[in-house]
């Protein structure tokens, strides 16, 4: 029956669907750079599409390096800042272990790894910290303790079911108002 | 009015010369020939009917008709005379005939027709809409399949196990890496027939991140068929000493040897065998007895005395599963656009063997491979 209907608006929306599905899943750009027949997936990334994926990827082969940070695609100029923004929290970044030895584990972010957009990550720690309760409190100095916390929450999301989240809602506007 | 219309109207379908050939019961459309004064209102509960009308009517098998409820009809024709002869109402002078003639002509010729064409055009777009949605539903899924996916509980489960076990080791340090998923190694195995009696099996061997990694032909991979019994003569001679090995069987040995060195070398978790044909059943069994071969074989040398050290490296980490694959992705792969780019001057059935590997490993992205930026190619 699918050819009985206009191909066009057919094409569409499976379009519509594989950019629904890669976004909704996220990829990993190292990864996908790497492998040949993974480039597919990059053009359906929000802000992207055909071209820009194409060139994406030709720039990180000249490039020669795996990106450890999201950030870096943007120091390497590998994006602009307008599809940096709209594409960033879909590009995944996780580095095998056999490529850490030659880097430092602190220049990997946890947060890098999900699908959480980078204008988040300040309120995502608040949270995690948030939900350290009683004697393992979290202070917003303690990195360590942070990142502890949210490797907890990845690994056990339920541990979010802890916070109310209406309450923690007119809480967190409160303190924006004050 | 259009709604009104849309309310009171029904269709009816009526089956051509042509149609009364070949409209039977094995014909996929025979749902069309059984409309009879359907009300608009149930064709629309089965969305996808009009398609399947609109196909048999420009195939010439059937001729379609809208017919309007008269009653709605005669109360169109009220309305349009309230809105033109309400300042001459009761009045029986030539204008007010005419005008009433007027509305008739144009109500049963015109306005009908044009108000029927239209709503024609809305249904179509409402059925095109319905099928293009479970289209996209179906694709959805598909894509949806195998090691991806968002919702809890699916196949991320290992992964939590897998950091569970990490936290309680302890966290090495803060910024440690979210492990990927558990990746494995795949092995496509497809069947094709050369002639009457002989197959070829074409595997390939993708690594865990997809990459070719080996493709290979073998001739002799399902053991030989059974030799005849001739008359006169046993299978087994008197003597009780088996017969000696035809070349087929010595073939079949060799290529055997020669799959389980590739099971070794390279590992492989999962093979997928190609459901393409009835002998393809064969391959299966023939590969699951290679893998139980496989199996017994570590599991000999585990039990083997140890050496100086104490422990014995097994050749092979865990049993290699065999499971059924689809060709249909296969198929489309090898002939698909990103094919010709992927594996340039490679042959059709080790793209195919390529495809199913990898389609099994990562559904999503040979899915996507399919993709063309021609439309017309998708």
């Amino acid at each position: 029956m699918q050819k009985w209907v206009n191909q066009a608006r057919l094409a569409d929306g499976l379009e519509e669907v594989n950019i629904q599905v890669v976004n909704e899943i996220g990829i990993d750009i190292n990864l996908v750079c790497e492998h040949e027949h993974m480039h597919c997936q990059l053009q359906f990334i929000s802000g992207f599409g055909p071209r820009k994926a194409k060139k994406f990827i030709s720039r990180m082969k000249s490039m020669g390096t795996k990106l450890t940070t999201r950030s870096d695609i943007l120091r390497s100029e590998l994006l602009g800042q307008e599809v940096y923004i709209s594409s960033v929290a879909f590009l995944k970044i996780r580095v095998p272990d056999e490529d850490m030895v030659s880097k430092t584990r602190s220049n990997f972010h946890i947060l890098d790894q999900t699908r959480i957009h980078h204008e988040s990550y300040k309120l995502v720690m608040k949270i995690a910290r948030d939900t350290a309760q009683g004697e393992t409190e979290i202070s917003e100095n303690d990195k360590a303790g942070t990142m502890h916390q949210l490797r907890e929450i990845m690994a056990n999301p339920a541990m979010l079911k802890t916070l109310d989240l209406n309450s923690y809602q007119t809480e967190l506007q409160r303190n924006e108002q004050s | 009015m259009k709604n009104n219309i849309r309310e009171h109207a029904t269709v009816t379908t009526v089956l051509t010369e042509q149609g009364k050939k070949d409209l039977d019961l094995f014909h996929p459309s025979y749902r069309v020939k059984c409309v009879r004064d359907l009300p608009l209102g149930k064709l629309m509960d089965q969305n996808d009917l009009y398609l399947d009308i609109l196909q048999c009517e420009k195939a010439g098998l059937v001729t379609v008709s809208f017919k309007v409820d008269p009653v709605v009809q005669q109360n169109f024709k009220y309305f349009l005379s309230s809105l033109y002869m309400q300042d001459h109402e009761g009045s029986r002078d030539s204008w007010n005939i005419l005008r009433t003639e007027i509305i008739e002509l144009l109500v049963e010729k015109l306005l009908m027709r044009e108000l029927i064409a239209e709503l024609r055009e809305e249904i179509k777009e409402e059925a095109e809409a319905f099928v293009i949605a479970k289209c996209k539903e179906v694709y959805r899924r598909l894509l949806m399949t195998g090691p991806f996916t968002t919702k809890e509980g699916g196949p991320g489960e290992d992964l939590r196990h897998r950091e569970e076990e990490t936290k309680r080791q302890g966290w090495k340090t803060d910024n440690e890496i979210v492990k990927d998923r558990e990746r494995l190694v795949v092995m496509g195995a497809i069947m094709h027939q050369i002639d009457a009696n002989n197959y070829v099996v074409t595997v390939a061997i993708v690594d865990k991140y997809g990459e070719l990694v080996q493709t290979r032909d073998f001739m002799r991979l399902l053991p030989p068929r059974k030799r005849p019994i001739q008359a006169g003569r046993d299978d087994v001679p008197m003597d009780g000493r088996p017969q000696p090995k035809t070349d087929e069987e010595t073939q079949h040995e060799q290529d055997k040897k020669k799959l389980i060195k590739l099971l070794e070398e390279y590992q492989v978790d999962i093979i997928t065998v190609a459901a393409n044909c009835l002998d393809a059943r064969n391959l299966k069994r023939c590969l699951e007895s290679i893998a139980g071969e496989l199996k017994n074989q570590v599991a000999t040398q585990e039990d083997e005395p140890r050496g100086k050290k104490g422990h014995v490296e097994p050749t092979v980490r865990k049993e290699v599963l065999t499971i059924w694959g689809s060709t249909e992705v296969p198929k489309l792969f090898s002939m698909s656009h990103n094919s010709q780019r992927l594996h340039k001057n490679m042959q059709q059935m080790y793209k195919q063997a390529i495809s199913l590997a990898r389609f099994e490993q990562d559904p999503l992205t040979e899915l996507l491979n399919l993709w063309s930026p021609i439309t017309a190619e998708n």
